[in-house]
């Protein structure tokens, strides 16, 4: 296997392109939810995706089949399922509230919170499972695998060409719904498979690095700086917005304190005040 | 020549679960002519428009477009033939070079492009906006937008839910130059109007919307008059 320096570098370059990976990824969740609800104050964390799948994955391990949870499909079902049941009560929630971006956000977040309080309730039971390697993964990227990479990357290649194909309908859903069947596109399939897609993605991300918050809420509004059509180009840039948001986190993370503080954390760190500037920002334009 | 382009034969409309918002509607549509739905508010204008755009299927009757039923078009068909002009005001965060894009149906890559095809010489105020976002101009600027992007779909017959909310006095004259514009290319213009100026000198012709169905009137100032007292009886052609 090398020298130790050797088998250093290779650990540090795996968790660099977990963290690249899981960055597109999230940065690409995010652009989806944003576009779906039509709501730049979007993320799959602030709303409960994440935390709906960290609690099925929980579920899941509690209920015995703990070893199961190490394997792949079992890593993808159960987030899938979990953020899944979110979307549904997003997408109900979202009905009643109509297009107040704030009601909107707060309700998600509101979830996110009770989603929260299942997640601790459910570990106190059995206090045991925090040190079961399967849990590694709440910290972030300190355990980064091959098997991590190989589903978040698995999810992009299913993912990011799908949305390519997709520009012309999801910009015109964008503008509007009487906008986007005046051209002809079906208005329901566009929105449920961006928010499908948004769900894979971020469900891929809790298997593989647990619960990753603002991520997704940054790097559309990082891209954006950098181009203002909304492209092919600003999907990528979205994505490589999101792998630097990551693994620069993830450095701060390592490199602050003593021990290593959560990656989410730190992301929160910053994305709580921004997400505040964009609240007072919204409150002025309505 | 006296051929319909759009032509709705006994229909009933209205929402899915429901009764039917209007009956018995028998309306033509010829090329090249301006037609206002005139009536008091939620009597059925707007789901009227969106039967004829295909939004909403008919209950009964038939509704067709170039001898075509619109229930058997594909739905880029439908997007290149007839094109519709949504009340409310879009507020996203788009530049108005992807709206003109994604409205002439990729034919246009911007604004500027626009500008140089064939199109009516109005709005000039937002002339120049391509590099804008939509969200970040005023409604009525939006709004001119939205017509001009309605020109750039470049469909035979277009379809307006209120075409003057949010427009100024004189973009109000140029709405109606934009509709002249559109009648003397030999499309035809269908509105919903709350607006004097625009029933007094637009339309070819009027129909009423009102209890339950729909009746064309004359283009008087007797029909002016009655509209204006909320009277039923508003005098028929």
């Amino acid at each position: 296997m090398g020298t130790p320096e050797a088998q250093i570098v290779m650990l540090r370059l795996v968790r660099i392109g977990l963290g690249v990976l899981v960055g597109a990824s999230l940065g690409l969740s995010g652009f989806l939810l944003q576009t779906a609800f039509r709501n730049p104050l979007a993320d799959s964390y602030l709303l409960g995706v994440s935390g709906g799948a960290q609690l099925a994955v929980t579920l899941v391990a509690l209920f015995g089949l703990a070893g199961t949870v190490a394997s792949v499909p079992v890593m993808i079902a159960a987030p899938l399922a979990g953020g899944l049941l979110v979307l549904a009560m997003l997408l109900v929630i979202s009905r009643r509230i109509g297009h107040d971006l704030l009601a909107f956000l707060l309700s998600g977040l509101a979830l996110s919170y009770m989603l929260n309080a299942l997640y601790s309730i459910l570990v106190s039971t059995r206090p045991d499972i925090l040190s079961n390697t399967i849990f590694w993964s709440w910290m972030g990227l300190n355990r980064a695998s091959g098997t991590g990479m190989a589903v978040v990357a698995a999810g992009l290649i299913v993912a990011v060409p799908v949305v390519m194909s997709l520009m012309r309908p999801l910009r015109s859903y964008l503008v509007g719904d009487d906008f986007a069947q005046n051209l002809g596109v079906n208005v329901r399939t566009t929105r449920i498979s961006l928010l499908f897609i948004s769900v894979v993605l971020a469900a891929t991300d809790v298997a593989a690095s647990g619960v990753v918050g603002f991520a997704g809420l940054f790097s559309p509004h990082l891209a954006r700086l950098l181009t203002r059509r909304t492209d092919r180009t600003f999907v990528v840039l979205t994505m490589l917005m999101g792998a630097t948001v990551v693994v620069v986190g993830d450095l701060i993370a390592r490199s602050v304190s003593v021990s290593e503080v959560p990656l989410n954390t730190v992301l929160s760190l910053f994305g709580a005040p921004y997400l505040i500037w964009l609240s007072i920002k919204s409150r002025r334009v309505m | 020549m006296n051929v319909a382009v759009l032509e709705l034969s006994d229909v009933a409309v209205g929402y899915v679960r429901g009764e039917p918002v209007l009956r018995n509607v028998t309306i033509s549509i010829r090329p090249g002519e301006a037609v206002a739905l005139v009536g008091r508010n939620g009597t059925g204008k707007s789901t009227l428009l969106r039967t004829m755009r295909g939004f909403l299927l008919p209950f009964s009757g038939q509704v067709m477009l170039k001898g075509h039923p619109l229930q058997s078009m594909s739905p880029q068909t439908l997007a290149a033939t007839i094109g519709f002009l949504s009340p409310g005001i879009p507020q996203a965060h788009i530049l108005v070079d992807e709206v003109i894009e994604l409205s002439s149906l990729g034919r246009l890559k911007s604004m500027e492009q626009l500008e140089a095809s064939d199109h009516p010489d109005v709005f000039s105020e937002v002339s120049g906006f391509g590099a804008r976002f939509l969200d970040e101009m005023s409604s009525g600027q939006q709004r001119k937008i939205m017509l001009l992007a309605l020109v750039a779909q470049w469909t035979d017959v277009l379809l307006m839910d209120e075409p003057e909310l949010h427009l100024d006095l004189p973009s109000l004259r140029e709405l109606h130059g934009l509709i002249s514009w559109a009648t003397a290319k030999g499309k035809s213009v269908v509105l919903s109007t709350h607006n004097l100026e625009t029933i007094r000198v637009l339309p070819d012709r009027l129909y009423v919307v009102g209890d339950k169905t729909v009746h064309e009137a004359p283009r008087t100032e007797e029909t002016v008059q009655a509209l204006l007292e909320g009277n039923e009886y508003v005098p028929r052609a």
